[in-house]
């Protein structure tokens, strides 16, 4: 679901999230926050849901802080491993602000149009020649994507086995970059001359079609974004 | 209006230029056909035209090219003047919405907001497509993504429309589609200049004034008046058939696949719907159906790279159902894939290490490869030391089948082999196809080729979104998949 959020203020509340995330040190404050991501991405019907990979990793990062760094008042002893207090709550704040991480960028690139960030990011001042980078890496990522996925097919049907070692990682690299590699230099040239065929760069500035500015609204709004972070950071000092 | 003078192009990574001395001259509002076979220079000659050779792709440039008397202007000044639609839309798009795509250009030239929209509208109207406006390029057609190719450079109100091999990975309808487009353009616009590269132009040759022959870089041609031509003149240049395969196979083999009740889902959407075949062997299925039916997606449940979700397969002994799953390189022993992009495929960095690839892999099969290292060779004055990436087109096609079946495998999938070649090479990539049947091999092609499939396949199935709508003969395929003969 898109909103009418200025996709600049999307970007300062997810670079000040991603700060917070890391000073605030409250397990109270901090799952309180991922509840609240949990929400807004159900709020916001971001498509796709936490993929095994991912709840694999939170798992594998609490229960790393759980065994190797045990710490304060014991809880449990399970023979192999004593569970404390202190590696709890590391295993919480850590697996949360991975967690947070992850889902604040979900919520950003699920909400927000490269088009219109674009679009903002030039009203800003930013040249458009870099803030179109972002409409293109959009573009091309899934593209990328597919291409990977055939380039591996290619390799398992023709027999290539891959350990799970260095060797087989060297291995690995090199069967997959060179067909890469060749694939994107002749979709590079192709695209450069697409762009620069239509005119791309004639200009210092560009019309957009569908501009997005920078409003009272939106300075409004990241003035309370930054006032809520700081009230944050003050009630974390409390607790 | 534009002139060439002593064009030559040298690319670093070759010796040979890829176009030598070529001059002509072209009048407004012509069109002309750029013929040749793949890798004759073509896209070359066009790169030059619009200036992207030497500024965007690094190549020794000798010679001019003349625009309305002024030379060797930079692609962003012949930008005003000349745009070029590319072989790949997918790869030419920039956006991702269909309006967004056709405005870019125009955005660029900072024209007002007003005028965008309006031109938009026009353009759209005048290629019979505006209900496409306001979708996103990802949920297009083949066709009707070129289609917004073509838009997105006419909305710039060109003298001069490349079109390099806009319809070469169309399936026959869509294929239709944009030749149409490019018909009402030309009705409509007669001072446009367009300039077309397109192995075959079916009836579009009633349209044309002239024809540009490149061979080996080199204008052999120069027809005119190619509208003085009478009719069988015409069809001779544009007809074009395959050899006589001899197929003495009945159908009595042994069953090497079976599909039963099979529903696949991507993304929500179903792909295929209950489909249900058999296939014995040395079979010589031609597996047909317009772009996005289903058959990549098919094939690919065949050979394991992707996992049955509902249904069940058996290829050879193996089963695969939603339960059992069995691994690619197992059945890589006895499947050989070509998939459709050629560099994704081509992972080593001598012709020789390349065709041993699979056989190394496999343990089996390393004396064919050599063997078949000298037949190419000798057939395409290649060593064995040559990279694989340095060869044309055709040849990394070729050297992709040769490259999948060292190791002998039982059935060999070739997903659109044809795609993008000219005759003469699709001829010599059927004939390697032929072979590898002869030796015993059950092929499965991929292919909207509905000549091909006449003359050389035994069997066809059609797909149409996503079911099984025709198994039979192929010769009377043309009344059941509404696809015409390219």
């Amino acid at each position: 679901m898109k909103d009418s959020i200025n996709p600049v203020v999307k970007l300062i509340a997810l670079v000040l999230g991603a700060v917070m995330v890391f000073l605030i040190d409250s397990v109270l404050i901090l799952i309180s926050f991922v509840l609240f991501l949990v929400v807004l991405k159900v709020f916001y019907k971001v498509k796709g849901r936490f993929g095994r990979g991912i709840v694999f990793l939170v798992i594998a990062i609490f229960m790393a802080q759980l065994i190797f760094v045990p710490e304060g008042q014991v809880l449990l002893d399970l023979r192999l491993f004593e569970v404390t207090r202190g590696s709890v709550e590391n295993g919480i704040l850590i697996a949360g602000r991975f967690f947070s991480l992850i889902t604040m960028s979900w919520i950003f690139v699920g909400t927000t149009e490269p088009r219109d960030l674009s679009s903002a990011l030039s009203n800003l001042g930013v040249p458009y020649r870099y803030s179109f980078l972002l409409i293109l890496a959009m573009r091309f990522a899934p593209i990328f994507q597919f291409e990977l996925s055939n380039v591996q097919d290619a390799q398992k049907i023709r027999g290539l086995k891959i350990d799970k070692d260095i060797r087989g990682l060297i291995r690995s690299v090199r069967y997959t970059t060179t067909p890469l590699l060749y694939s994107a230099m002749s979709k590079v040239n192709t695209l450069a001359s697409s762009m620069e065929g239509r005119g791309f760069g004639m200009y210092k500035k560009k019309t957009f079609l569908h501009p997005i500015r920078f409003t009272s609204w939106d300075a409004v709004l990241t003035v309370l974004l930054f006032i809520l972070c700081f009230e944050l950071y003050y009630l974390n000092q409390l607790l | 209006m534009i002139e060439a003078q002593g064009l030559s192009v040298t690319y670093s990574s070759k010796d040979e230029p890829s176009i030598q001395n070529i001059s002509f001259s072209m009048k407004k509002g012509e069109f002309v056909w750029l013929a040749g076979k793949s890798a004759s220079g073509k896209s070359t000659l066009m790169n030059c035209i619009c200036g992207f050779i030497p500024q965007i792709i690094p190549a020794e440039l000798e010679g001019s090219i003349i625009f309305n008397g002024e030379k060797d202007l930079d692609p962003l000044q012949l930008s005003r003047h000349i745009t070029m639609v590319h072989q790949d839309p997918e790869t030419q798009f920039c956006n991702e919405t269909v309006e967004d795509e056709i405005a870019f250009g125009l955005e660029n030239r900072c024209l007002s907001r007003r005028k965008i929209d309006k031109r938009i509208e026009t353009t759209l109207k005048d290629l019979n497509c505006s209900e496409l406006r306001h979708r996103e390029l990802r949920t297009l057609s083949g066709g009707e993504k070129q289609k917004i190719a073509i838009a997105s450079m006419l909305v710039l109100n060109p003298k001069i429309l490349i079109l390099d091999e806009p319809t070469s990975n169309l399936d026959p309808i869509s294929m239709k589609e944009v030749l149409k487009a490019i018909e009402n353009v030309r009705r409509k616009s007669h001072d446009l200049t367009i300039i077309l590269a397109e192995h075959r132009i079916g009836d579009l040759v009633e349209q044309i004034d002239r024809v540009l022959k490149l061979e080996d870089g080199r204008l052999t041609r120069d027809i005119k008046d190619l509208q003085s031509l009478d009719q069988e003149q015409k069809k001779a240049m544009v007809d074009y058939s395959y050899p006589e395969y001899s197929r003495e196979i009945g159908k009595e083999g042994e069953t090497i696949l079976r599909i039963e009740d099979m529903d696949h889902t991507l993304g929500g959407k179903k792909i295929l719907k209950d489909i249900a075949l058999e296939i014995k062997e040395r079979e010589i299925i031609a597996l047909m159906g317009r772009n996005g039916s289903g058959k990549t997606t098919l094939v690919k449940l065949i050979s394991a790279l992707s996992e049955v979700q509902e249904g069940r397969i058996k290829v050879f002994d193996q089963i695969m159902d939603s339960s059992s799953k069995v691994k690619p390189y197992e059945l890589g022993k006895r499947i050989g894939y070509v998939f459709q992009n050629p560099n994704h495929q081509i992972f080593e960095n001598t012709l020789e290490e390349e065709l041993t690839f699979a056989a190394k892999n496999f343990s089996k099969g390393e004396s064919k490869a050599k063997r078949w290292l000298k037949k190419i060779k000798t057939e395409e004055d290649l060593e064995k030391k040559t990279h694989p990436h340095t060869l044309s087109f055709g040849q990394k096609r070729r050297l992709n089948i040769y490259s999948s079946s060292p190791h002998d495998p039982d059935l060999v999938i070739v997903d659109e082999p044809f795609s993008g070649q000219d005759h003469q090479n699709a001829v010599k990539i059927a004939d390697i196809l032929d072979d590898l049947w002869k030796e015993g091999k059950t092929l499965i092609i991929v292919t909207h080729d509905l000549r091909f499939a006449k003359k050389f396949c035994t069997r066809a199935l059609v797909l149409k979104d996503g079911s099984l709508v025709y198994d039979g003969e192929p010769y009377d395929l043309k009344s059941v998949s509404g696809e015409d003969e390219r």
